[in-house]
C-alpha cells in the first residue's frame, strides 16, 4: 500500500482532519450508534479517495453526506438481501449450505446484481435472469411468466437499458 | 478525453439491439444492420460495451450453483430503505428505525436458522418430515444429527407436529430448559424469564437447566424458568389461535395482549403502566394490528395515540 501513494492523499488528508469528526457525529445521529458511524465515516473517506478527480470537489461536506448516506442504505440493503438469501436456503433444504466465507461472497455478489437490476420490475428481472442464467428462450420465458414473446423481448431491452445506467454510474 | 454522454435515444436503441441479438432469432441482414449501427458512432460502441459489461456481474463465481429462483427471491426482498423513506420518517424516526433494525438483524443468523419477521407467520417442513409453524418475530436453530433432532428456540413461539422416529428423540430447547418428545404435537412460547409448553397431543418430558423434571400430558400446559417448574395447568384451548391469525384471550391483562401484538407491528408500541393491568377477554385479528388497537380502544378506558405509524402509545382515557 505504502509504495505508490495516491496523488490526492494530502488533499483528502486535510479533508479527513477537518471533517472526520463532524461526519461521525452526523452519521451517528442517523444510526443512533457511534461505532457503526465511525465505520461508515471511514469507508466514506476511502470512497472519496477512490474518486477519479477529488480536486473537483466543491462542497466536501455535501459530498461526504451523500456518500455516507448511500453507504448506510447499502448496509440496510445488504441486510435485506442476506435475510432473503438465508430464507431461500431455509426454503430449499436440498441446496448445499455454504460456509460463512462463501456466504459473504454470495451476499457481495447478490448486492452487485441488486445494484445492477435495481428499479426493474419483478417480471423484467425474472426474464433477464431466466435468460442469462438458465438459458431459457424468450418463448419459454413468456410461458413461465404468462406474457407474450414480444413482451419478453421488451423486458430484455429494459434490463439492458438498466445495465447501461448501472455501469455508467460506476 | 471523455466522450459526451450518449443521449437517451441512443441508449434506447442499443437496448433494443441487445434484446434482439440475445433472442437467438436474428437474420444475417439484422446482424449486418447492427454492425453498421455500432460502427457508425463511437458512442454507440461505448453504450453496447457498457451494457455487455453488466452481464459480467451475473457471471460471478459466487453465484454459481445458486438457482435463479433463489436469486430472484433475494432480489425481490422488500427494501428497508424504501420502507423507511416512503414512511417519511423524520431524522428522529430514522434513528429509531435504525435501532430497531439493529436489534432485528443484530446477529448474523446461523446455518440452519429459521425465522420470521414482524407480522409474519410461516410453516416449515423439517428434514425428518415434522411440521413446524413459527409465530411472528421468532427464531429457531435446527441441529439434526444421527442421535437427536434438536430445535433451539431463541425467540418467539413455535408449534411443532413431530414426525415419529423412535431412534431420534425430538428436543426443543430454550435457555430455560429442554423438552423431549418422540412423536407428538406441542407449542413452545419463549418469554424473557420463562418458557411455556402447551401439549396438544401425547406427552413430553421437560428438564429445566437447574434439573427440575416434569412430564406434561396432552391438555396440560407447563410454565417453567431456568430453575423451577412454575405452574402446571389445564390448557385453555386457545393457545394455537395465532396459527390461524387470531389472538384469543380470556381474562388476561392488557400488557399480555400488547406483548402478543408487538410481533405483528413495526415500530414502537408504548403502553402506559396505569393501564397495563386492565383485564380483558376477546378475539382479535393479529394481521390487522390497527384494527385490534381500535377494538381495544372501544372496550377499555384507554386512548390510542398515533404519533406516527411507527410510534403509538396507549394511555388512560
Amino acid at each position: 500500500m505504502g509504495g505508490h501513494q495516491n496523488p490526492h492523499y494530502p488533499l483528502i488528508g486535510q479533508m479527513f482532519q477537518k471533517d472526520y469528526q463532524w461526519l461521525c457525529t452526523s452519521v451517528s445521529r442517523t444510526l443512533g450508534c457511534y461505532h457503526s458511524a465511525q465505520d461508515i465515516a471511514s469507508e466514506t473517506f476511502l470512497r472519496v479517495l477512490a474518486l477519479p478527480d477529488p480536486l473537483a470537489i466543491r462542497e466536501p461536506r455535501a459530498l461526504l453526506t451523500t456518500i455516507a448516506r448511500r453507504l448506510v442504505y447499502e448496509g440496510w440493503r445488504r441486510q435485506d438481501l442476506e435475510r432473503a438469501y438465508l430464507e431461500s436456503l431455509a426454503l430449499a433444504p436440498a441446496l448445499v449450505h455454504p460456509s460463512p466465507e462463501e456466504r459473504v461472497l454470495v451476499i457481495e455478489a447478490l448486492l452487485a446484481v441488486d445494484r445492477l437490476l435495481n428499479g426493474l420490475s419483478a417480471k423484467a428481472k425474472s426474464a433477464f435472469l431466466y435468460h442469462q442464467l438458465d438459458g431459457l428462450t424468450y418463448s419459454e420465458i413468456g410461458e413461465r411468466l404468462g406474457v407474450s414473446t414480444s413482451r419478453v423481448q421488451q423486458y430484455m431491452a429494459d434490463a439492458f437499458k438498466r445495465c447501461y445506467q448501472a455501469m455508467a454510474q460506476i | 478525453m471523455s466522450l459526451p454522454r450518449p443521449d437517451e435515444a441512443v441508449v434506447d436503441e442499443a437496448a433494443q439491439w441487445m434484446a434482439l441479438l440475445q433472442s437467438g432469432d436474428v437474420s444475417a441482414q439484422e446482424r449486418e444492420a447492427f454492425e453498421a449501427w455500432r460502427g457508425a458512432d463511437a458512442r454507440h460502441r461505448l453504450v453496447i460495451e457498457q451494457m455487455s459489461g453488466g452481464l459480467n456481474v451475473l457471471r460471478s463465481n459466487a453465484l454459481r450453483g445458486l438457482p435463479s429462483q433463489s436469486l430472484l427471491h433475494s432480489l425481490n426482498a422488500p427494501s428497508s430503505r424504501r420502507r423507511f423513506v416512503t414512511g417519511s420518517l423524520s431524522l428522529l424516526g430514522l434513528a429509531v428505525a435504525a435501532g430497531l433494525l439493529g436489534r432485528r438483524y443484530g446477529l448474523l443468523p446461523e446455518t440452519g436458522a429459521l425465522y420470521t419477521g414482524t407480522g409474519e407467520r410461516r410453516d416449515f417442513t423439517l428434514d425428518d418430515g415434522s411440521a413446524l409453524t413459527l409465530n411472528a418475530r421468532s427464531r429457531v436453530i435446527s441441529r439434526f444429527d444421527a442421535n437427536q433432532r434438536l430445535l433451539e428456540l431463541r425467540d418467539g413461539e413455535l408449534l411443532v407436529d413431530v414426525a415419529k422416529d423412535p431412534a431420534r428423540p425430538f428436543v426443543v430447547e430454550t435457555e430455560h430448559g429442554r423438552m423431549r418428545a418422540l412423536g407428538t404435537r406441542f407449542l413452545v412460547q419463549r418469554g424473557d424469564d420463562s418458557t411455556r409448553l402447551v401439549m396438544l397431543h401425547s406427552q413430553v418430558e421437560v428438564v429445566t437447566r437447574g434439573g427440575a423434571r416434569q412430564v406434561v400430558e396432552a391438555g396440560e400446559s407447563l410454565l417453567f424458568d431456568e430453575q423451577n417448574i412454575l405452574a402446571l395447568e389445564r390448557t385453555k384451548g386457545h393457545e394455537i389461535a395465532w396459527t390461524q391469525g387470531r389472538l384469543e384471550v380470556r381474562d388476561r391483562p392488557l400488557s399480555e395482549v400488547i406483548d402478543s401484538l408487538r410481533g405483528y407491528r413495526r415500530g414502537i408500541l408504548r403502553l402506559s403502566p396505569d393501564v397495563a393491568g386492565l383485564r380483558l377477554s376477546g378475539i382479535y385479528p393479529l394481521d390487522d394490528s390497527d384494527r385490534t388497537l381500535q377494538l381495544l380502544e372501544h372496550s377499555l378506558p384507554i386512548r390510542v395515540i398515533y404519533h406516527s405509524t411507527y410510534w403509538v402509545s396507549i394511555e388512560h382515557l
